[in-house]
């Protein structure tokens, strides 16, 4: 067996990182009426490429509105953020997650209604929001055996669910 | 048929030239972020999980027949096992590799196939510290990503620390100031500080050697 059996559209060259807001630095948002500048933060969502954003005043991550279901699968619903099946309540002024005017959300809000864990570096301007606890119910609900996406050594990038239909002993090892 | 995944944040970098030079017939995917050790519950190499054709879980993660007795018989200076712990590793991996061709061949009626629910079951989520910790190694290979190795490092601290039964997240830690050395930083420190605790825990397959011991003397020679 070898990797030639796997699907055409899988094998596709790893991808650079995306942006959320175009390729010309940090976005002008307007907050409570007044247009202010701010700096750019590289967020990595959960398993996916890292992306500019905005970030806010202290320790707020706006991320546009149309743009959350994008960057990190949930999307607000009347019931809450919803995401493969699962629904996770949010507050009912919802003022901490979504700007004034509901332009924005604050994906440091976002991380903590969802059990997530946020960790920054505020020197290189990089957070990280970890997997959320909701994820396992989410697992349940798609099966037990979580899919992926890696490259080989030529870049090409390979997913688990690309060799549904064979038995798979999936292995790691390391150089270390 | 296997998929091989190497657990390397040095990416192509430090994993290329062992693909490389074993020039594999089967897909060897490299995960600078560990997202599969995290996704099905590694905290050390070599591990493996078995699919079936349906996509779900045969055999949950185990080790794949290594053991223990490395850590009471290896020369720590030289890296070599006497004769007789290597003749028991050799042997703990034919009896794995049994078990895999079995499954091979017979599918759903092999025996080594776990029918119980927890045998069987899908990988649990991380939680608390472990899913912080995950974040951090996350947060950590990016920023070696940008060689920013400084900050990489108390990331990889941090996550180390916060995992401390997580040996890939340790030992990439330990060889990032000294790749290619086996044994960097505290690694010794922390196998001796195992104590009655395993390493590696052992696979319940039918065959498998007992577990050596610390007084494996028979192992020595």
């Amino acid at each position: 067996m070898n990797a030639s059996s796997a699907p055409s559209a899988a094998r596709q060259p790893t991808q650079a990182p995306l942006s959320a807001q175009g390729s010309h630095g940090p976005a002008r948002l307007s907050l409570r009426g007044k247009e202010v500048l701010d700096e750019t933060t590289t967020l990595i969502y959960e398993d996916r490429r890292p992306i500019k954003i905005s970030s806010g005043e202290g320790h707020d991550l706006r991320i546009a509105a149309d743009q959350l279901t994008a960057c990190t699968g949930w999307e607000l619903r009347p019931e809450g953020l919803c995401r493969s099946g699962v629904c996770v309540p949010v507050p009912a002024d919802r003022a901490e997650l979504l700007d004034p005017g509901g332009a924005t959300v604050n994906v440091a809000v976002l991380a903590e209604l969802c059990g997530q864990p946020l960790v920054r570096d505020d020197e290189q301007h990089v957070c990280v929001v970890g997997t959320s606890s909701v994820a396992g119910i989410e697992g349940a609900v798609r099966g037990p055996a979580p899919d992926f996406a890696l490259p080989d050594l030529e870049g090409i990038e390979h997913r688990l669910s690309d060799y549904r239909g064979r038995r798979v002993l999936l292995f790691t090892w390391a150089s270390w | 048929m296997p998929i091989g995944v190497a657990l390397d944040a040095g990416g192509a970098g430090t994993a290329g030239e062992w693909i490389r030079a074993a020039q594999p017939t089967f897909p060897c995917l490299i995960d600078e972020h560990h997202v599969v050790a995290d996704l099905y519950g590694m905290t050390n190499v070599p591990s493996a999980v078995w699919i079936d054709e349906r996509g779900h879980v045969a055999r949950a993660t185990e080790n794949c027949g290594s053991s223990d007795a490395w850590r009471f018989s290896l020369d720590r200076d030289t890296g070599e096992l006497p004769p007789k712990a290597a003749a028991d590793a050799a042997a703990r991996q034919r009896v794995y590799f049994d078990a895999v061709r079995d499954w091979g061949r017979r599918g759903s009626k092999s025996k080594h196939v776990l029918g119980s629910d927890a045998g069987r079951s899908g990988p649990a989520p991380l939680q608390g510290d472990e899913a912080r910790a995950a974040a951090c190694f996350r947060l950590a290979t990016h920023l070696l990503e940008r060689g920013s190795r400084a900050r990489a490092r108390h990331w990889l601290r941090e996550a180390a620390s916060l995992a401390p039964r997580s040996w890939r997240i340790k030992r990439e830690l330990w060889t990032l100031d000294d790749p290619g050395n086996l044994f960097a930083g505290d690694f010794w420190r922390d196998v001796d500080a195992l104590g009655d605790e395993l390493y590696y825990e052992p696979p319940a397959i039918e065959g498998m050697p007992p577990q050596a011991t610390r007084d494996g003397a028979q192992l020595d020679g």
